[in-house]
């Protein structure tokens, strides 16, 4: 059996949280590279990390760091999900087995051999062979020093002691579970609480939406109006929910300038706004920086004007990225629309 | 660093020329069967101990953070092959091998932090718990736990029982019951754990 200091077991968790130093990770990775069972030892502690990790046991700092490490690969990703499943599972059968877990809890883990030994000296005792009663008080005096032997080698007293803390600790588990389950429910009827305010939140908003739509839209026709030299449409991000495909843009004949509303998601907040323009087949048409945000009553736009020369007849994916002091190039919603233009256009 | 040979050109920053020439090197069978021997004489046993270089350098990839673990463990192989291969004297394929993963991970560290991926943008986990058929989850491990002896089984079972401290205490009795380390306890849970596994996931390819 492998027994590892203390001293060495921080080393290990320190490798696997992500928080060794360079000569800490060299010294853990030469040894794991050559010895099959130290890697067993790391990928064992690492279990009990993960089943942390997912019981939601890990202070903030932890949690990033070993997120950074763990999450960052396709099969980290895999060995934490398969131990939540595994773990889920388990908690999922305690939760319904309970009667069953406090059984097998109180259940004896080593199989009686002492047992067999007392059955070795009563049947000693008892033996009915003639010779040994003359020995009778020989063999009590043996089975009194034996009794004594075995209370203080095996220590029969200390596991009775030990099996009865297993059977409390056991309930103690129960109970444990079945509050942490009180807890769950509660936590979870708050969130469903929460996501139906948001929906109807998200509804209000839409209906907003649909009515600065409606106005932008107001014509005979129903197609955007010019206003001036130019084209509007208001778009909001992913394929609108209404019909299930893009919104039309048709660029009446003559018109030179396409205005476009991008409508943002109320959680997204950026310093500054780029736009990547792309057909559907992926060609980038067009591409334009430095555009701001700005607050009206309906929500947050972001206004982007592009030349309806650049425009053919056809599906257009549009990529908003916003950038803070931090980060750069994020992903702020993504836009689609089909552009009809007529076939002579100003140029 | 003790056993870490890290040779001089591999710490150098790549120029223009030497990415020309590394690309234009192609793995040769006669290359790759110069490495198998240094690994071990025998054939079969060579075969082995690359697989195990191999899954061990995926191992390190992952826990070094990685996002791409499988092809740094090839790409580290093949610089390794293609050192032998220009007549390098390698002594120690393993600790070679790590130098060269090491300064790889140099490289895709830098290429990392360059694309700066916050954690939110990650893709989601393969399989997330309430995603899963939690029923026949459940079913497969009571089968695969009966299917352990009674032994096991209980111990399987204790080990995982409790919260927090509670888990805790739980795991020191069971240690001191078994006459063993927390760390020897560890690993026969973690040994019978990988069993359990493996049979819940062949059990449910079977069920779903």
């Amino acid at each position: 059996m492998t027994t590892r200091s203390a001293k060495e077991e921080q080393l290990m968790t320190r490798y696997l949280m992500g928080a060794a130093t360079e000569e800490q990770c060299v010294q853990v990775e030469e040894r794991f590279l050559r010895d099959a069972e130290y890697l067993k030892q790391l990928r064992a502690l690492e279990c009990e990390i993960i089943d942390d990790y997912a019981r939601g046991d890990m202070q903030a700092p932890e949690r990033r760091s070993f997120e950074r490490r763990a999450l960052a690969s396709p099969q980290g990703r895999e060995q934490v999900a398969r131990s939540r499943k595994l773990q889920a599972q388990l908690d999922q059968m305690a939760a319904e087995g309970r009667a069953a877990t406090e059984e097998r809890a109180t259940a004896p883990l080593i199989s009686g051999s002492r047992e067999s030994l007392w059955k070795k000296l009563r049947a000693l005792f008892f033996a009915p062979a003639p010779v040994l009663r003359y020995a009778m008080a020989a063999a009590a005096l043996l089975i009194a020093l034996g009794g004594l032997w075995l209370l203080r080698e095996e220590g029969l007293s200390q596991r009775v002691a030990q099996l009865t803390a297993e059977r409390d600790l056991a309930m103690q588990s129960e109970k444990n579970l079945q509050e942490r389950f009180a807890a769950e429910r509660g936590e979870l009827s708050s969130k469903l609480k929460n996501e139906q305010r948001r929906l109807a939140d998200e509804i209000l908003r839409n209906d907003r939406l649909r009515e600065e739509m409606r106005r932008l839209s107001a014509g005979p026709s129903g197609h955007p109006v010019p206003e001036g030299d130019f084209v509007e449409l208001a778009l909001a991000s992913g394929i609108e929910r209404d019909s299930g495909e893009p919104r039309r843009l048709s660029i009446p004949m003559g018109l030179r300038i396409v205005k476009l509303q991008l409508e943002l998601d109320p959680s997204v907040s950026h310093r500054a706004y780029q736009v990547e323009l792309s057909t559907a087949g992926g060609a980038q048409v067009w591409v334009q920086e430095g555009l701001t945000a700005r607050q009206t009553d309906w929500g947050r736009f972001v206004t982007l004007m592009i030349p309806t020369r650049a425009l053919q007849a056809g599906e257009y994916e549009l990529i908003l990225r916003g950038s803070t002091d931090e980060r750069k190039g994020e992903v702020a919603g993504y836009y689609y629309f089909i552009a009809s233009p007529s076939d002579a256009r100003k140029r | 660093m003790k056993n870490t040979i890290l040779p001089n050109d591999l710490w150098q920053e790549p120029r223009r020329g030497d990415e020309k020439q590394r690309r234009q090197w192609d793995l040769t069978p006669k290359a790759f069967d110069q490495f198998l021997s240094l690994l071990d004489l025998d054939r079969d046993r060579a075969g082995e101990s690359y697989e195990a270089l191999r899954r061990n350098l995926i191992q390190l990839f992952i826990w070094r953070g990685c996002r791409d673990p499988e092809s740094h463990a090839d790409e580290t192989i093949n610089r390794v092959i293609r050192k032998i291969d220009e007549g390098e004297e390698v002594r120690d394929v393993i600790a070679y091998a790590h130098g060269v993963a090491r300064r790889l991970l140099l490289e895709v560290f830098k290429k990392q932090e360059r694309e700066q991926i916050g954690i939110d943008e990650l893709p989601p986990l393969v399989a997330q718990p309430e995603e899963q058929d939690d029923e026949t989850g459940v079913l497969c491990l009571r089968r695969c736990l009966n299917r352990l002896p009674e032994e096991s089984r209980q111990l399987i079972v204790l080990y995982y029982q409790g919260e927090k401290s509670a888990k805790i205490e739980n795991r020191k009795r069971l240690a001191e019951g078994l006459s063993v380390t927390l760390g020897a306890l560890r690993y026969r849970a973690f040994d019978l754990r990988q069993r359990l596994q493996g049979c819940i996931e062949r059990c449910m390819g079977r069920e779903i």
